[in-house]
């Protein structure tokens, strides 16, 4: 019976395959669309662990997410390098990365931070990184790159770089004046890490020492124990105002105002250079700053200390809590995309009805033949059944290869673009789920143009309609 | 035990005022070739369809090789049908994306009985029953059936319904879509196979000129008071 279906539908091979395609096609973009969501949760997910908290300036938690850690966009306003060294001293927290960020390498963000990014960054699970060459800056000048980074421009240990103010692969103002020297490359962690460029917080610093803002005011905490409110709004405006005033006009006034910051670190430095005195360099802001509990169930309360905290206004984001907000975002795209998928999906099921129905009267005399050489009405209701299901599984192998043949193509446009990379793995129960709901809805969908036959061939018996 | 035995057969097509098939007796005998004439609209092929048990008919009317079709059921019919018939129709008698071969193979594929009364590998059997019916070319027999010339077509389908020896073949006008030279001898053809095989033959036709190879004939219009 099966070789009969076959060759009845080799003989039908263009509408068949027809038929076939589009069948494939939905499955392949159902597929697709679930793994897009899938890696892009599991990416983000992947990159986020090991970090208990990310302390920013006051602002959206899934922006300083997305800044911090896949280095997308910036955070809000800087931060003052005191706070990180409150931070960093504060009770519960194990230790504390500071980050800057601003900067791009042809396109790849580049993150300032200290060594011990390296040693306290996690990802996929708890997996620390790791040098596939050379190792962590030791001097202010150097660098270590992501494994993307480096596969792009074949960047080694040695190589110099140059990096540009501000983000995009085209950038007008580069600080060619300051190129760096890669001193490592980073093992691939398949996260936004692998298109990074890390620096020295130091080397990260002399390349903006004229164009820094800085807010922190020396006597910011004196009057934040006044009032609630207004420090917080003023250092706000004194950020945006001297970030406005950068770059350019008013390097007088500017000028004056670091040598105030210089002023305010060297008698900082008189209190906390016992303690901290791995830190070479102090910068007058930074970014954000990755910590990590000694006890993770306190990362409530210290969440709340930080949101307290009077110096600067700060956000404590963690990472998970961002990530469902992220998600909540994004899930109105992802029912979108799904539900068009679905669409995609029924009107290939609706295909293959049509494909089956629209042959019925065409077939009638190859029914009526098999009928005459023994074949039930039951036979020939399971020879359309024995099509359709042929016809999805074809479609259905068809579609998941390609699937994998577009995520091939694809994956180092993704990777490049937005730092996903689709696996290419055997299909999760998520997926053969998936599947198995466009097999079982395109059988019963089969099952019409089946019971048609059924009845056809018992109304027509052996009678030729031409 | 007689191949083909009719009783008193009354059959009209529901909702239809008259009956189409009002038969008193007809009897096939063993190894007899019958030509059924009568004009079309005689109701020849209601006759066949009857016989085959394709339409539903009362019991104790229509006996083939001794079973009562009629008591039958709808399964057990189309089972019994390809054990104990072979057909031959018209025209488009074959599947158009099997081989010559395939064809003729098809009723030992939905009969244990038919399979098993071929003495030899079935294949060989098609293939020796193709060439006793004059198709010997390999090209003919292993390409499509869509390839085939009519009378080619008509002659696969006789040795579909021979193969594995059948009790009755029934052949519905297999001729008439055939030149002259070639309805005899397909005709001749078709006799001395059934002879070979032991089949009784039941020719439905309307061409008189055909009547001198058959035993007798019957004239559907005197047989069948229904048909007016």
């Amino acid at each position: 019976m099966l070789d009969l279906c076959l060759k009845s539908l080799l003989n039908r091979r263009f509408v068949a395959g027809l038929t076939v395609l589009s069948i494939a096609l939905s499955v392949a973009l159902i597929l697709g669309v679930e793994r897009l969501r899938t890696e892009a949760r599991a990416g983000f997910a992947n990159s986020a662990s090991g970090v208990d908290l990310i302390v920013a300036a006051r602002g959206n938690d899934v922006q300083i997410l997305m800044a911090t850690v896949f280095g997308v966009g910036s955070t809000g306003t800087g931060i003052s390098w005191e706070s990180y060294e409150v931070v960093e001293d504060m009770p519960g927290i194990d230790w504390a990365v500071p980050l800057m960020m601003g900067d791009s390498h042809r396109g790849y963000p580049v993150i300032g931070t200290s060594n011990a990014y390296f040693k306290r960054f996690r990802h996929s699970g708890g997996k620390p990184l790791v040098f596939a060459q050379g190792q962590a800056f030791d001097d202010p000048m150097g660098a270590v790159v992501g494994a993307e980074v480096a596969q792009a421009f074949g960047y080694a240990p040695g190589a110099e770089i140059v990096n540009a103010h501000g983000s995009g692969a085209v950038s007008f103002d580069v600080h060619d004046d300051a190129p760096f020297t890669v001193s490592g490359v980073l093992e691939p962690t398949g996260t936004a890490v692998d298109r990074m460029v890390f620096v020295s917080i130091e080397g990260f610093d002399t390349l903006h020492q004229e164009a820094l803002p800085e807010n922190a005011d020396p006597f910011g905490r004196a009057r934040a124990n006044e009032d609630d409110e207004e420090p917080a709004q003023q250092d706000e405006g004194e950020t945006a105002h001297s970030a406005e005033e950068g770059h350019d006009e008013h390097k007088e006034h500017l000028a004056k105002e670091v040598h105030d910051e210089h002023l305010h670190d060297d008698d900082h430095d008189e209190h906390v250079d016992d303690t901290h005195d791995d830190h070479g360099h102090e910068p007058a802001t930074i970014n954000a700053i990755f910590a990590g509990l000694e006890n993770k169930s306190a990362v409530l309360s210290i969440q709340r200390q930080l949101a307290q905290y009077r110096g600067d206004a700060l956000t404590a984001v963690m990472p998970n809590v961002a990530l469902l907000q992220l998600w909540s975002i994004t899930g109105t795209a992802e029912i979108a995309l799904r539900l068009m998928a679905g669409a995609v999906a029924l009107a290939g099921v609706i295909g293959l009805v049509v494909m089956l129905s629209a042959a019925l009267d065409a077939r009638r005399r190859e029914f009526a033949i098999l009928r005459s050489v023994g074949a039930t009405p039951y036979n020939i209701f399971t020879l359309i059944i024995f099509e359709a299901v042929l016809l999805l599984l074809m479609g259905i192998l068809l579609g998941y290869f390609v699937l994998t043949g577009v995520t091939i193509v694809a994956n180092p446009i993704l990777a490049a673009e937005f730092g996903l990379r689709i696996g290419l793995g055997l299909p999760t129960l998520r997926e053969v789920v998936l599947v198995a709901l466009v097999f079982f809805s395109g059988l019963i969908a089969g099952a019409i143009p089946a019971l048609r036959v059924y009845r056809m061939t018992l109304a027509d018996g052996l009678s030729m309609r031409l | 035990m007689k191949p083909i035995e009719l009783k008193s057969l009354q059959y009209r097509w529901a909702g239809a005022p008259r009956l189409i098939l009002d038969i008193d007796t007809f009897e096939l005998r063993a190894n007899e070739k019958v030509m059924l004439r009568g004009p079309s609209g005689s109701g020849k092929s209601t006759l066949l369809s009857a016989i085959a048990g394709v339409i539903d008919i009362p019991k104790a009317s229509v006996f083939v090789a001794g079973t009562d079709v009629g008591g039958l059921s709808g399964r057990d019919r189309d089972r019994f049908r390809v054990d104990h018939i072979g057909l031959i129709f018209q025209v488009f008698n074959l599947l158009p994306w099997l081989s010559a071969i395939e064809n003729v193979l098809l009723p030992c594929r939905f009969s244990t009985l038919r399979r098993e009364k071929v003495a030899a590998e079935p294949k060989t059997t098609a293939i020796r029953l193709l060439n006793e019916l004059g198709l010997t070319d390999p090209k003919t027999l292993n390409g499509p059936a869509s390839a085939l010339s009519i009378g080619q077509q008509q002659r696969v389908a006789a040795a579909r319904a021979l193969i594995g020896a059948p009790e009755v073949v029934l052949a519905d006008e297999p001729t008439s879509a055939l030149d002259e030279e070639a309805k005899d001898a397909f005709v001749e053809l078709l006799l001395r196979e059934c002879n070979a095989s032991g089949s009784s033959l039941l020719f439905v036709s309307h061409d008189r000129t055909l009547e001198k190879h058959f035993d007798r004939t019957v004239e559907l219009g005197v047989l069948n008071s229904g048909a007016k």
